[in-house]
């Protein structure tokens, strides 16, 4: 499998009035065309600021990157001046947002705005930018594309919004598809559509996907790979099931056990003491040493090497390995 | 048998819509419709749905923060319409609540000690040095450090906030607490420890609770008994291992389906759910799932069908339902 994207050693800083904020600290992982990575973790973890960082579009003034490379294809992300980058956002790189509500404008028509980035970057004729437009509706299975291309956000209900949403992202046909928390503001079953659309228009497509989430069972379903981030750092990258099936990493494993179950009533969840640490004055050594149950001493003073576990699975933990 | 601590009978609530021009016919959201449980001392029961099913509804009328339109809430077998004076403030003394956002459940302008020394000051004699006795207790149980009372809710993680007001739920010794969705605001590492500060809680004090969440793990670890509300109306009731064994109605087995799976091999379910809630302003004849229910014949828009028992206390909402 070739590689999509290549992130290396990413580094993402925010100036904050209290002080920098080491959002992102040296993250690496790949994307491989067509495949799905999840990238999991609390709120505070980072996932976001990398997903912002990838398409150079850090909050400002504030957001920088500190350092790393980002490579898409052959191309340099890193080294595009910010007018190449405008041509690559929504050519190559879409996002798809949390909330529908507010990624979408209100006082534009959904046809409109599905209409946008297919403007931008290609300059159709008009018929043919109106067929391109009910087709993409169609795509995301809006009911009768041609009726509803005038209504406004507000006439959908979620779930309709977040399928437009997932059009505008898609409609230029890009390679790699950021999707951050997609469906946390939808219901259960509208939750389990979109995800089962979102599934559909990957195998059409062939779109890679990084999906970042804090939810397992998305992961369970969706993602082929994991990167697991705790503090600005990523803990442990697996394939899915050798993840569900041999976390090494204490953060991994801990995360597994804290959820309840459906199928059995357990007494009591097991729980990760403390909170996360402040990202403004990182612990030294292992982030999550301070709430580790097996830490060592050395957990607090060392940085925490890359152990090679099996074939693409590796977990940033000096214990790892031994246990 | 005793009296049920919380019954609930053909609960209604309906809530008069604005009309836009004086001669529109009068309209009516249907939030709750003809609901009926009961709660018994020290058990838990679970409310699942999802949005605009009225189950937040539900508990706002059970709290008194609104009035019903019809039915009846009998709190000891007592009704609980028309209380006042001294009546009302023990049923408010007996009934406490914990919401979802923990930040705006409590006021940032007053220290952590006030707000929970709050409802002993509104419903009780206890001196002024009773109260700090009593909030260094309730502050404790709730696994706060000593000195919290000083601190105002800014300078605590989300997770102790929530402390913080399930804190203040118990100071008045209640007898039955209404949690609406409380850890889902929270991140998954705390979530765990929420749960289980709940259940020690409930096995050491014996309060009942009322769950009203929209993760069905969730509900099924907390739950003695669970109710499914779909559109106002409870169209099943059960405990909790059987209904989540053997769901009779087909919107909970469309709910367990549409649920994300643990694990990334757990067989993937029947195809989601299609189609949307249809609009509480004008719900669907008869049974109210029939817009979406795979099993729907023309009996079900001619009838609605009301809870009838299937054994093992499980009843179901539904003319199709065989046990």
């Amino acid at each position: 499998m070739t590689s999509l994207l290549e992130v290396e050693e990413l580094r993402v800083e925010l100036a904050t009035r209290s002080g920098v904020v080491h959002a992102v600290d040296g993250v690496s992982f790949h994307v491989a065309e067509g495949e799905t990575l999840g990238i999991v973790g609390e709120s505070g973890c980072g996932k976001t600021m990398t997903a912002l960082a990838l398409q150079r579009m850090l909050p400002r003034p504030g957001g920088r990157i500190a350092g790393g490379a980002i490579r898409l294809g052959a191309e340099d992300l890193m080294a595009k001046s910010e007018a190449e980058m405008r041509a690559i956002r929504g050519r190559d790189i879409a996002m798809i947002l949390q909330d529908p509500m507010s990624s979408l404008n209100p006082v534009m028509s959904i046809g409109a705005q599905v209409a946008e980035p297919i403007r931008a970057h290609q300059r159709p004729a008009r018929n043919v930018l109106h067929e391109a437009v009910l087709r993409m509706l169609d795509a995301v299975r809006i009911p009768s594309p041609a009726a509803r291309a005038g209504d406004y956000p507000h006439q959908l209900s979620g779930g309709m919004r977040q399928r437009v949403v997932g059009a505008i992202a898609l409609s230029c046909r890009p390679r790699l598809l950021i999707a951050d928390e997609p469906t946390t503001a939808l219901d259960v079953t509208i939750q389990a559509q979109y995800l089962a659309l979102l599934k559909d228009l990957q195998r059409d497509t062939g779109v890679a996907m990084i999906l970042i989430t804090h939810d397992f069972g998305i992961v369970a379903k969706m993602c082929d790979r994991v990167a697991v981030m705790y503090a600005g750092r990523i803990v442990e990258t697996a394939d899915v099931r050798t993840l569900f099936a041999r976390p090494a990493h204490p953060y991994t494993r801990a995360l597994l056990e804290a959820l309840p179950s459906m199928e059995h009533r357990s007494e009591r969840l097991k729980v990760i003491d403390g909170q996360p640490p402040d990202l403004r004055a990182p612990p030294a050594g292992c982030r999550f040493a301070p709430r580790c149950a097996v830490a060592t001493s050395a957990c607090h003073t060392t940085d925490p090497p890359a152990v090679a576990l099996g074939p693409g699975h590796v977990a940033h933990c000096l214990l790892a390995g031994n246990a | 048998m005793t009296a049920p601590l919380l019954e609930v009978d053909r609960l209604r609530k309906h809530f008069p819509v604005r009309r836009f021009l004086p001669w529109n016919p009068p309209r009516q959201v249907h939030a709750v419709d003809d609901v009926s449980f009961t709660i018994g001392a020290g058990e838990t029961f679970g409310i699942v749905g999802e949005s605009g099913c009225g189950k937040t509804t539900l508990s706002r009328v059970i709290l008194l923060l609104e009035a019903a339109t019809g039915g009846a809430i009998r709190f000891d077998g007592k009704p609980v319409e028309g209380l006042a004076g001294t009546d009302l403030l023990a049923y408010r003394r007996a009934v406490q609540a914990v919401f979802q956002d923990p930040t705006s459940a409590l006021s940032p302008r007053m220290r952590v000690g006030d707000i929970v020394a709050e409802p002993l000051r509104a419903t009780g004699a206890a001196s002024a040095a009773e109260r700090r006795a009593e909030v260094a207790r309730l502050l404790k149980e709730v696994g706060l450090r000593d000195g919290a009372a000083d601190s105002y809710p800014h300078e605590f993680s989300g997770g102790q906030r929530q402390r913080i007001a399930i804190a203040r739920a118990l100071a008045t010794n209640p007898r039955l607490i209404v949690l609406d969705e409380p850890i889902s605001a929270l991140d998954i590492s705390i979530r765990a420890q929420i749960m289980n500060l709940l259940r020690d809680i409930q096995d050491r004090t014996g309060t009942a609770f009322l769950l009203i969440a929209h993760d069905l793990a969730v509900v099924k670890h907390m739950s003695t008994r669970v109710g499914v509300m779909y559109l106002g109306k409870l169209v099943e009731t059960g405990p909790a291992d059987a209904l989540y064994r053997r769901p009779l109605h087909p919107y909970t087995r469309a709910l367990l389906a549409a649920a994300l799976p643990a694990r990334p091999d757990d067989a993937p379910g029947p195809p989601p759910l299609a189609g949307e809630l249809p609009s509480p302003l004008s719900p669907p004849s008869g049974c109210r799932f029939r817009t979406r229910c795979p099993l729907a014949g023309t009996d079900c828009a001619a009838a609605e069908p009301s809870l009838r028992g299937m054994g093992d206390g499980q009843s179901v909402a539904c003319h199709r339902a065989e046990a």
